[in-house]
């Protein structure tokens, strides 16, 4: 059985933001919302690195325990998603997630809703909803440097250990 | 801002469940069925407040408030639902326990005014009102326990701490007999300046318990935030422990602690201290003149330590990258 996963190879990473452009515009993700996003560590210092960090996808989803409505679902591929029919709006999800993977529209209004719960969906579901397609992630099929690894879980730890095997065989030091 | 209808929530659970707390006290303190009855208008404080926290929590989600029902339905592993039933059942028991006080037959200021409620309150009996609002008071503990414990989550190390439920817990109880306190005072006040003996002890016996509580409950709330704020420096808290302390100590939300320190603590202290000296000279008056001031104050610093505790927190996938290096 497969299992869907994200891994983000950090020593290749550019921050290009091809994968942000590459997923809001297949998923027509709004103004305000970004089911991906890069990170910067220690800009302009030693050690300078960048992590793509979008929904991990994780094996025990923290915010399908959190929420309430049971509005989150995990489909037999390991891909989380959420059925904004159901969700309520609450925002618990996002305080439960370690990677800030759920997406509302904060507004800074007092009377700004949040909205339903958006978050990644290894493009198997665009922002409006719809037809489930096959889960082919646009952000790691534009990833110029091929930092993002997206597909099944024992392929891309195959391939990200081959990586670091190369990188240790060259010599070269992780975060150098 | 984005989180003031939390914060309103919160405090005026809090402020709901601390005025229950210390009606019920009240009610086991005071044997005295005339001066017991003299507390009734304090009885009007929860319901409204725990209304104005349910208002408060439903206009985040008012585009969706018709699927608001399914907040319930994970019971077996989310805190909300299980904060939402508790809350439920707070505010029946509230309610239930309000109704036998604003009906009871000898000193209740609604009784035979407001259509059949006399009939429902005579049908539970008045005579498990105490045991009603024990109910309620457990209640309202679990709800304060469960609203904080919500927010104890490993995803947040900043709030992943057993502070977190008592900052939530403790200042229901400086909130809940200011509140009534405030409540007598404005009732009684002029009676008691008048000289009435009567009002002035019954004033005067009420603030000396009330001053006791919240002061016991101010020095808590200092002890919490010392712990809480040596528990952002230890290594449990990691980096975004260090960035939340940086950030409310010497930072975009210094101002906010301050001002939350200034109110809730020093303040609080200071206008403590005055309503006990008025005590121990007799002036009732001026002892309730300044426990109003002392609610205000109680209500405003709560008001802003909610706010810190949402606006202050550094969320561990803010920071989470810096853990690969």
């Amino acid at each position: 059985m497969t299992t869907y996963k994200f891994l983000p190879d950090v020593e290749r990473c550019i921050r290009c933001g091809g994968c942000e452009v590459a997923c809001k515009q297949e998923n027509n993700v709004p103004i305000g919302m970004r089911r991906i996003r890069v990170v910067t560590v220690n800009e302009g210092k030693t050690g300078e690195m960048n992590v793509p960090m979008a929904c991990m996808h994780c094996t025990d989803p923290a915010c399908l325990k959190a929420c309430p409505a049971k509005a989150i679902y995990k489909r037999e591929d390991g891909i989380v998603l959420v059925d904004k029919d159901k969700c309520v709006g609450c925002g618990y999800c996002a305080y439960a997630c370690p990677f800030g993977a759920p997406q509302f529209h904060h507004g800074e209004g007092l009377f700004s809703f949040k909205g339903t719960m958006d978050k990644c969906t290894y493009c198997v579901l665009p922002y409006e909803g719809g037809a489930e397609k096959a889960p082919e992630p646009k952000c790691a099929a534009f990833c110029a440097t091929k930092a993002l690894l997206a597909g099944d879980a024992d392929e891309i730890s195959a391939t990200y250990r081959q990586r670091a095997a190369m990188r240790l065989q060259k010599g070269e030091i992780p975060g150098e | 801002m984005s989180h003031i209808w939390y914060v309103l929530t919160y405090v005026f659970n809090q402020l709901a469940v601390g005025a229950l707390i210390a009606l019920v006290m009240a009610e086991y303190l005071v044997k005295d069925k005339k001066t017991l009855g003299s507390y009734e208008i304090a009885s009007y404080i929860p319901i409204p407040a725990a209304i104005i926290g349910v208002i408060a929590i439903c206009i985040p989600v008012l585009p969706q408030i018709l699927n608001a029902y399914r907040l319930i339905f994970n019971i077996t592993s989310s805190r909300m639902s299980m904060e939402v039933i508790v809350t439920v059942l707070f505010i029946v028991l509230a309610l239930v326990y309000t109704l036998l006080w604003v009906c009871h037959p000898e000193y209740g200021s609604l009784r035979k005014k407001v259509g059949k409620i006399d009939e429902i309150a005579d049908m539970i009996g008045y005579k498990n009102r105490l045991q009603i609002g024990t109910m309620a008071a457990v209640m309202g503990v679990a709800l304060l326990f469960i609203s904080g414990f919500n927010y104890v989550l490993p995803s947040q190390p900043v709030w992943n701490h057993y502070t977190t439920p008592l900052f939530f817990m403790v200042p229901a109880l400086t909130l809940g007999p200011a509140a009534m306190a405030t409540a007598l005072s404005i009732k009684y006040k002029k009676a008691a300046k008048k000289e009435q003996t009567e009002y002035k002890k019954l004033l005067g016996t009420y603030l000396g318990f009330a001053w006791k509580l919240v002061l016991g409950a101010t020095i808590v709330l200092i002890i919490l935030q010392l712990l809480y704020l040596q528990f952002l420096q230890s290594p449990s808290a990691g980096i975004a422990g260090l960035m939340t302390v940086e950030q409310i100590l010497d930072g975009e939300h210094t101002t906010l602690f301050l001002l939350r320190v200034a109110t809730s603590m020093v303040i609080a202290l200071v206008l403590l201290a005055g309503v006990a000296i008025s005590l121990k000279a007799e002036a009732i008056s001026r002892a309730a003149t300044l426990s109003i001031g002392l609610f205000i104050v109680l209500f405003v610093g709560e008001l802003l330590g909610r706010t810190l505790f949402f606006e202050a927190c550094v969320h561990f996938y803010e920071v989470a990258p810096h853990l690969l290096l």
